[in-house]
């Protein structure tokens, strides 16, 4: 008869009949000594595996409502990107759309003034800042307009596109009643990108008109359209519907049919084609659990 | 020839099973130095060797007392130890010298990496139990061993009654007389009184007669010596059984069982030309030092300091670890006099020979009328000579007082000037001589002459002294080297002032073009060119306009000053070249302030663009951080994030994007301005480099090496020459060592320059200075630092005027007392 000689950990070594099951069966235990090889799997090893157990099941109008979030802060990007086409190309006064942009900031400020709950800072507290920062804008204006004369216009384009990329990409799109604000990294992004841009303009007005708007856009805008988001989900859709009239008015000055075309099928695919597909993939989701504890590595935040 | 050995030892052994083991332990009787025996080195003398001593501390006697031996050329085993794990460790750690063994030669090496070869040989060759104890060792002048052998008596220190030290041999001399002249002590006492300084260089009770040579008759004493011509190794037989032995047997009647037979005993004869005391020559087992001592050690920055004290740590863990831990023996200790001893002997010497002729010459009262005659004439002649060195030194001592007078003014005067030189309103402000390259050199010069009337004063009080005492000669070489290095630089300097004055119309509109056109046209240039997007760089149009208008300001500005100054350029050239005449540094020291004056506006610029450079950056950073959303904790000195308010962020990001923008335009202003002072700094640094060779360069010191190099000793060496089977049964043998003194190497001559270039480049070429500079932050340089090999020479602090007045005083009257005595000399009859 074959016998194979097994050696355990412990040093005692067994005769085994392969092909004859040992008589007490396998534990999942370490720490006993049994007389099996170390290398020995049993049938009833993966027994306790489950798949799958907490996936949710995505349902296509949530996901795609859910999806107006982004994209309204795309159309944000690209009204400031049409503003700053139009100012270039002096089509257009540039104080109009900082005045615009003005109004538009002091309604929002006092719906979110009359309807929040509670106020953090004070009215005068806003009214100095705001008029430091408009008082910081006058003095650097000139000095801006000719921060990057020297660099060629397609480096500064280049720049301004991967700021605004990051800034998407950084974006605190949650939804909540956090008052705090919104995340430092893609205002300063914006704000930087918005900056690099305005210094290709070639009034001192229009650099001044063109950067207010911008930190109306960048800085005060997401604030109120989170607190709008947190306020009333229909209110939400309805501020992204005005802004998707006013983008596609936007390209279409700026790019005519083509560019709204182009810009219509992207807005469209975003919001009903992209959490379709979403679904379609979950049938590929594999999630293993067990009762062994898997580790997970616990980051230090900060 | 191992066989010898060991049969001696299996003889012992075969009498005794106990014996053999008492043997081990008491091997370190013996000498501590190593032995060679027949059949391969082997080592006696095991033990530790004592560290302090009390004459010479310091660990660089600690390295000096680890003698060890390679022997490559006689044995036929060669013991070359593998080097180990801790002589790896020691080498990396100690890092001194490295082992040099030449090809047929065998050299002591007092290094600290050698301590554990030999503990390791040690520890080998009592395995091997092949060390004799009865070594006996003679130290053997040659070159006063007479000319025609005829039988003599040899003088010298029995340290222990195996190790002697021959110091000086009596051809033709009774024993007993020797003997009496010794041992009676009176003339030898009369005459030694005569030279102070031998008191107490010795131990009088060591000195003895110790032995004959070629003497027929036997006379009791320790050593004879037969040696049949004067190319012959000579013979060595002792009277005396050595301790060891008596150690090794224990009680008397194994010693009357084996009693050597006295021609049996082996011994260690190592030769040695005795060093001329009046050339200063001598034995030292450390390299002559040619700094002084404090010096060293304050030129030593922090982390010289540092390997240094773990250097020392190290030492002191190895020698408290003794090999054998037993206390240590006379014969153990004697390493330490020996030395002593041979440096002594030529004095000594010369001091018995003539005790020895007096005592030979007192009892003759039978004179001959030629002896007569020949001492009358003797007489007269030295009349004559008294009365001609009393005049001269009557002369001598008017004219000394003369110049102490003029000494004593000239430091008051002196140290009026270095006062004025010193001072330092506020720690913060520079002095004056740290600002100019001609003051410091002025202050250098004058502490330069305000040490030398006391350094001569020691050197001559030293001339009454004993010359064998080894303390003073570098104390000569660096008074010596000082007035050569001042006579050298005079002469350099009229050399190089003649020729500036000679040359003086061309060195002018050499001058004044140097002015024209780089410091003023070419420095506008440089800045038009900068403001006009400098080779395809794209700055700031207006912010490169600012600047570039401000330094032409500058520039401007100070090239008015240097329109005025352009008339009196000639003046100030002959001026340099008249300055010359006083020594060849003071032109280059004026030179170099010459030009830190003509470019003080690039210094200015330089000031100022880094300034700026450095600011802009610093805020950069600051708002970098704010544009991540984080800052800096200081009291953490670490990175957290920070929720900022909504006009904090957004005239934060303003100012950055605005800043990044504009730092490419100042950092061209700044580069340009960081490398020409950079130039300037290198143009002064060589010149000032100069200064230091003209001020520090060893030239005497080479010079002696050149002539004697037994002056300037690094060290000691022995040579194997011929080991010899002596006696019956061909049994004990004989080992014939030389003796001779290493040169200083050259390189140690050069180590305080070795030191300061080491020193600049850990400061000046490493990664923090880079950075330093790219970041626009004030590099310093540290000139103290820089000067202090040039005044290596000097003492830290000078010597006080009265400090000076009383050494002069004392060396007035000493010289008075020298007068009244040459009086007395003359007026006796």
């Amino acid at each position: 008869m074959d016998y194979t000689r097994f050696t355990t950990r412990s040093g005692q070594s067994y005769k085994m009949d392969p092909t004859v099951m040992p008589r007490r069966p396998w534990r999942k235990l370490l720490w006993v000594h049994q007389p099996y090889p170390d290398n020995y799997v049993d049938a009833s090893f993966l027994s306790q595996l489950k798949r799958n157990l907490h996936v949710q099941q995505y349902s296509f109008w949530a996901l795609s409502s859910d999806s107006t979030v982004i994209i309204s802060h795309v159309y944000s990007v690209a009204i400031f990107v049409c503003v700053f086409v139009a100012i270039y190309k002096d089509k257009y006064n540039p104080a109009w759309f900082a005045s615009i942009g003005s109004i538009c900031t002091l309604v929002g400020y006092f719906a979110w003034d009359g309807l929040g709950e509670e106020n953090t800072t004070s009215r005068t507290a806003t009214a100095k800042s705001a008029i430091l920062i408009v008082s910081t804008l006058l003095g650097l204006s000139p000095v801006l307009k000719s921060l990057t004369q020297s660099t060629s216009s397609d480096s500064i384009w280049a720049i301004s596109f991967w700021l605004f990329v990051l800034n998407i990409f950084f974006h605190d799109y949650s939804i909540g009643s956090k008052k705090t604000f919104p995340p430092t990294l893609s205002t300063n992004l914006a704000i930087a990108a918005a900056t690099v841009l305005a210094s290709r303009l070639s009034t001192t007005l229009s650099v001044f008109s063109f950067l207010l708007f911008s930190i109306e856009l960048f800085g005060l805008f997401p604030i109120f359209s989170r607190w709008l988001r947190s306020y009333s989900f229909v209110a939400h859709l309805i501020l992204t519907s005005i802004l998707a009239v006013v983008t596609e008015v936007g390209m279409f000055y700026i790019g005519g049919w083509w560019a709204l075309g182009v810009w219509s099928v992207a807005i469209f695919s975003a919001v009903f084609v992209a959490p379709g597909w979403l679904i379609a993939l979950q049938k590929y989701k594999n999630e293993i659990q067990g009762p062994w504890d898997p580790a997970k590595p616990v980051l230090r935040s900060r | 020839m191992d066989h010898d050995i060991d049969g001696s030892q299996n003889k012992l052994g075969a009498r005794g099973e106990n014996r053999r083991s008492n043997f081990h332990i008491h091997l370190p009787a013996t000498p501590s130095i190593t032995t060679l025996t027949r059949g391969g080195t082997s080592i006696s003398g095991a033990r530790s060797v004592p560290v302090s001593s009390a004459n010479s501390p310091t660990e660089e006697n600690m390295k000096s007392d680890y003698l060890s031996l390679r022997h490559s050329q006689y044995g036929r085993q060669q013991y070359v130890p593998e080097p180990t794990r801790r002589d790896v460790f020691l080498k990396k750690n100690i890092g001194l010298h490295s082992y040099k063994v030449g090809k047929r030669r065998t050299r002591v090496v007092y290094n600290y990496d050698e301590i554990f070869k030999y503990r390791e040989r040690v520890q080998a060759t009592i395995k091997q139990s092949a060390v004799h104890p009865f070594v006996t060792r003679v130290f053997w002048p040659t070159d006063c061993v007479p000319q025609s052998l005829e039988p003599s008596v040899l003088v010298g220190f029995r340290n222990s009654r195996s190790d002697y030290v021959v110091i000086a041999i009596f051809p033709g001399v009774d024993v007993a007389r020797m003997v009496d002249t010794l041992r009676g002590r009176e003339t030898l006492e009369q005459r030694l009184s005569e030279s102070a300084g031998l008191k107490g260089a010795y131990d009088p009770s060591k000195l003895d007669v110790i032995g004959t040579l070629n003497f027929k008759s036997k006379h009791g004493l320790p050593l004879v010596v037969e040696m049949s011509s004067r190319v012959a190794m000579p013979r060595f037989y002792t009277q005396e059984v050595p301790i060891a032995f008596h150690k090794v047997n224990g009680h008397a009647k194994l010693n009357g069982e084996y009693g050597m037979k006295s021609r049996a005993m082996p011994f260690q004869v190592i030769f040695y030309e005795r060093p001329l005391p009046r050339r200063l020559q001598y034995f030292s087992f450390m390299p002559i030092t040619l700094e002084l001592a404090d010096r060293s050690s304050f030129n030593a920055d922090d982390e010289d300091r540092k390997k240094l004290r773990s250097r020392r740590l190290l030492v002191d863990q190895m020698t408290k670890d003794t090999i054998f831990g037993f206390p240590q023996t006379d014969e153990e200790n004697c390493i330490n006099n020996w030395i002593n001893e041979i440096n002594l002997s030529h004095e000594l010497g010369t001091l018995l020979e003539k005790a020895v002729s007096l005592a030979a010459v007192l009892p003759s009262e039978s004179q001959s009328l030629k002896d007569r005659i020949m001492i009358g004439t003797k007489l007269l002649f030295s009349k004559t000579k008294n009365l001609l060195s009393f005049l001269w030194s009557l002369l001598l001592m008017a004219v000394m007082w003369i110049l102490i007078g003029g000494l004593m003014l000239y430091r008051v005067a002196s140290e009026a000037v270095l006062m004025i030189i010193e001072w330092q309103p506020k720690s913060s402000i520079p002095a004056l001589k740290d600002i100019s390259a001609t003051i410091q050199q002025l202050d250098l010069r004058l502490q330069q002459a305000c040490y030398w009337p006391i350094q001569y004063i020691t050197l001559r009080n030293q001339k009454n002294n004993l010359f064998s005492k080894t303390t003073f000669h570098p104390e000569y070489i660096r008074f010596y080297n000082s007035l050569w290095l001042v006579a050298n630089d005079i002469i350099i300097g009229a050399a190089v002032g003649a020729y500036i004055i000679d040359n003086r119309d061309y060195i002018v509109s050499f001058v004044d073009y140097c002015i024209n056109e780089i410091l003023t046209t070419g420095l506008r240039r440089t800045i038009e060119w900068l403001m006009d997007w400098p080779g395809g760089l794209k700055l700031n149009n207006e912010l490169a306009a600012f600047f570039g208008e401000l330094f032409l300001w500058v520039i401007e500005f100070w090239g008015g000053y240097l329109r005025i100054f352009k008339p009196y350029l000639p003046d100030i050239v002959y001026l340099i070249g008249l300055s010359g005449f006083v020594g060849a540094t003071f032109p280059i020291a004026l030179i170099a302030d010459l030009i830190s004056f003509l470019t003080i506006q690039i210094y200015c610029c330089y000031l100022a663009s880094a300034r700026i450079c450095n600011w802009q950056l610093t805020v950069l950073l600051s708002l970098f951080h704010l544009f991540r959303g984080k800052r800096r904790n200081v009291l953490r000195n670490r990175i957290d994030s920070c929720d900022y308010d909504l006009d904090q962020l957004l005239i934060g990001t303003l100012l950055f994007t605005l800043l990044t923008f504009l730092l490419p335009t100042v950092l061209v202003f700044y580069l340009t301005f960081a490398c020409a002072r950079l130039g300037i700094i290198i143009i002064n640094a060589m010149l000032e480099s100069s200064l230091a060779l003209l001020n520090h360069f060893p030239l005497f010191a080479i010079m002696l090496r050149l002539k004697d190099s037994k002056r300037l000793p690094g060290g000691i060496e022995f040579d194997l020459v011929e080991e010899r089977a002596v006696g019956e049964e061909n049994r004990m043998d004989t080992v014939y060592i030389r003796l001779k003194p290493i040169a200083l190497p050259v390189t140690a001559m050069f180590q305080q320059y070795f030191l300061l270039s080491k020193r600049i480049q850990r400061h000046y070429l490493s990664l923090r200075v880079i950075a330093l500079l790219l970041t626009g932050q004030f590099v310093p340089i540290q000139r103290s630092r820089l000067y202090s090999l040039q005044y290596s020479m000097l003492p830290e602090n000078r010597f006080g005027i009265w400090e000076l007045w009383f050494r002069l005083h004392d060396f007035s009257v000493t010289v008075r007392a020298e007068v009244k005595e040459k009086f007395a000399l003359i007026t006796s009859r």
